[in-house]
């Protein structure tokens, strides 16, 4: 009598479940949670939400809502390739959002790619990601054009002579690497460099060498909190020529932590504070209210990257991992929270705007848009 | 060499030094009355911080800050001392070091879970400069260090040389059960020995973070390492010899820093005069 019993009411609940799973598109998110990187994970996470949110409100992908399974890689290549396997071969994922550091993007991309699951990379910067994968796209900037950007910055701000203090891994390479070919074109001089394992808390005595060239400018790269030092020491041995830093900075916490010395400081990134697109308001708000705290680059890249490819999924008509790639790969001037895309290069990067936001009375503001793409081509 | 980098690089070494100075001296008193290695000490230093910036948050104040960083970890410390040393003081060494070190991983992890990932910030002074000396600009925050650990350092000094108190510690590291037939009572001895030694890590941890304006869950990972390398080259349990080890592993790391940080990463100082030591002066550079 029980078993019979049970038997009709699976018979008759089965169809619901097996109809909600009809109902909803599986997106894939592999995002640092906890580890060093969690207060980037976080944020991405955090956003990536918001995203889904503000997608289902207004009807869902084709109609479906989506379902977002995070998986927590710790910024560890090795979680993030069982992960990817999982989210391919239980989860069967619709799409990835790739919302991790480099390494673990790394790795992930290749199971993504070979399986035909489209990622979408946000702010992982290393140039390998996309390298001969059809399948893998990114939407943040590369680090070489960032760094293009912060050489053209310089010169704007009258540089002629440039201090360099250069973050010692493959992000603090790349920035490195674009500024000083953009330097060379423009004729700027580079009167002192030098680099700083990550976590350095240290940067006196580098700083103090520095001033002795009397740099007009100062291009320095790494994240926020080692650079919130280096900007307190900058301002304590009295260096007055103002600091270029990229997205590594943008972040609240880099103006909570650098506190008055972080006045003054220019950043490249890609999240305009005081843009007027409505996409941009509504994200720094809905991220404000959701946590309490001001939205950075990371959650911006996150949010834009599910963004962009549930435009590609709309567009293609299909989740079919084949047409949203070919959807993708022909999509051009795509507006995102995260800047202007203006299309992707053949590896799955972005040609996409940047911003140069300098630190006012404690909080990120708008100095220019950069829209020459000469400039910003990979 | 232009003097005043010379100068930046001797007042950063000092500055760092000190705070290792404070951190590792509590190691080496903890050391010469229990022979442990008490690991969880750089836990203890990072508890302190936490105390401090929420006493700071709350009242904005910096004395308010010191003072509850201070107590926070003599609290913490005591209760280690308590409820996990003591239990464990008939065991073979290697059980309460390795217990510690599992302490520290919690203290750290805790941390994290309690007040989040992220950095904190300790804003009770700018690192704006503050006076010149000699061409050296020296701000606000490396004056409120240095004579931080002055202050500590001649208190440190009063109680071991002037008072009963440093008198039985002595007595209890020359010879415990001499000690104890003397009349000594070891438990509360030793109890007052970690609320000391804590204190001062506590107060130490709340400095680096009005330093560096930084407080972090992983802010005791490098005082963990480093801090025992320090106890070795100052010779275990040696609490001056270890003073002054911090402060040259400091000048020493700044200058490496500052001339080498491309070839050889200044933190792994610490470790290359750890293996020297070991080799060929195992009682520690300032040991008898």
């Amino acid at each position: 009598m029980c078993k019979r019993l049970l038997l009709a009411l699976a018979l008759v609940v089965s169809p619901i479940i097996g109809a909600q799973a009809q109902d909803t598109v599986t997106v894939g998110v592999l995002a640092p949670l906890s580890g060093f990187a969690a207060a980037d994970g976080k944020s991405a996470v955090t956003s990536i939400r918001l995203a889904a949110k503000t997608i289902n409100d207004r009807g869902g992908l084709m109609g479906r809502k989506i379902d977002l399974k995070v998986y927590d890689d710790q910024a560890d290549p090795k979680q993030a390739v069982n992960f990817a396997r999982r989210l391919v071969e239980q989860d069967h994922a619709s799409f990835v959002i790739g919302a991790s550091y480099s390494g673990a993007t790394l790795a992930a991309a290749p199971v993504l790619n070979k399986n035909h699951v489209p990622m979408m990379a946000a702010y992982a910067v290393a140039p390998d990601i996309t390298m001969d994968k059809p399948y893998v796209f990114r939407v943040g900037l590369m680090g070489p054009v960032e760094g293009r950007v912060g050489a053209m910055l310089a010169g704007k701000l009258g540089a002629s002579k440039v201090g360099m203090v250069n973050l010692k891994n493959d992000f603090g390479q790349a920035l490195q690497q674009g500024f000083e070919s953009q330097a060379k074109s423009q004729g700027l001089d580079i009167v002192f460099s030098d680099t700083y394992p990550l976590g350095n808390k240290n940067f006196t005595s580098m700083l103090v060498r520095m001033k002795t060239k009397q740099p007009d400018v100062v291009y320095a790269s790494g994240y926020y909190s080692d650079a919130a030092n280096l900007v307190r020491q900058a301002q304590s041995v009295g260096i007055q020529a103002p600091i270029i830093g990229q997205d590594g900075y943008d972040s609240p916490k880099f103006i909570e932590l650098g506190g008055d010395a972080a006045n003054g400081v220019y950043i490249t990134t890609q999240l305009d504070r005081d843009s007027d697109h409505a996409d941009v308001q509504h994200f720094l708000d809905a991220y404000k209210s959701e946590t309490g705290e001001a939205a950075d680059m990371v959650g911006a890249t996150a949010y834009a990257a599910l963004e962009v490819m549930a435009k590609a999924v709309d567009q293609a008509g299909s989740l079919d991992g084949d047409a949203v790639r070919r959807t993708l790969a022909g999509t051009t001037d795509v507006e995102t929270v995260a800047g202007h895309v203006y299309k992707w290069n053949d590896h799955g990067d972005p040609i996409k705007t940047a911003t140069v936001q300098v630190i006012r009375n404690g909080e990120f503001h708008r100095y220019m848009n950069v829209t020459d793409q000469d400039l910003l081509t990979p | 060499m232009d003097p005043t980098v010379v100068g930046y690089l001797a007042l950063e070494g000092l500055v760092v030094g000190s705070v290792y100075a404070l951190t590792a001296l509590g190691l080496a008193l903890v050391y010469g009355l229990l022979r442990v290695l008490h690991v969880a000490h750089a836990g203890v230093y990072a508890v302190g911080a936490y105390c401090g910036w929420i006493a700071f948050d709350f009242g904005h104040s910096l004395t308010l800050a010191l003072v509850a960083g201070a107590a926070g970890a003599a609290v913490v410390g005591v209760f280690l001392d308590w409820w996990f040393y003591r239990p464990l003081a008939d065991r073979p060494p290697l059980v309460p070091l390795i217990g510690s070190i599992g302490l520290f991983l919690a203290a750290g992890d805790l941390l994290r879970i309690v007040f989040g990932p992220y950095q904190h910030s300790l804003p009770a002074m700018n690192a704006a400069p503050l006076v010149s000396v000699g061409g050296v600009t020296v701000n606000a925050t490396q004056i409120f260090v240095l004579a931080g650990t002055i202050v500590l350092l001649l208190v440190v000094y009063w109680i071991s040389a002037w008072t009963r108190l440093g008198l039985a510690w002595r007595s209890i590291a020359q010879d415990r059960e001499t000690a104890a037939a003397m009349g000594i009572n070891i438990p509360r001895h030793t109890a007052l020995a970690f609320a000391v030694a804590s204190a001062i890590a506590g107060i130490a941890g709340v400095m680096v973070a009005v330093y560096y304006n930084q407080l972090s869950p992983t802010m005791g990972n490098e005082p963990a390492y480093k801090t025992l390398a320090i106890v070795v080259l100052g010779g275990l349990g040696n609490v001056w010899g270890t003073v002054a080890a911090a402060l040259l592993l400091g000048v020493v790391e700044s200058i490496a820093g500052a001339f080498a940080g491309n070839y050889f990463p200044p933190q792994a100082v610490a470790f290359v005069a750890l293996i020297l030591v070991l080799l060929f002066r195992p009682q520690g550079l300032f040991g008898r």
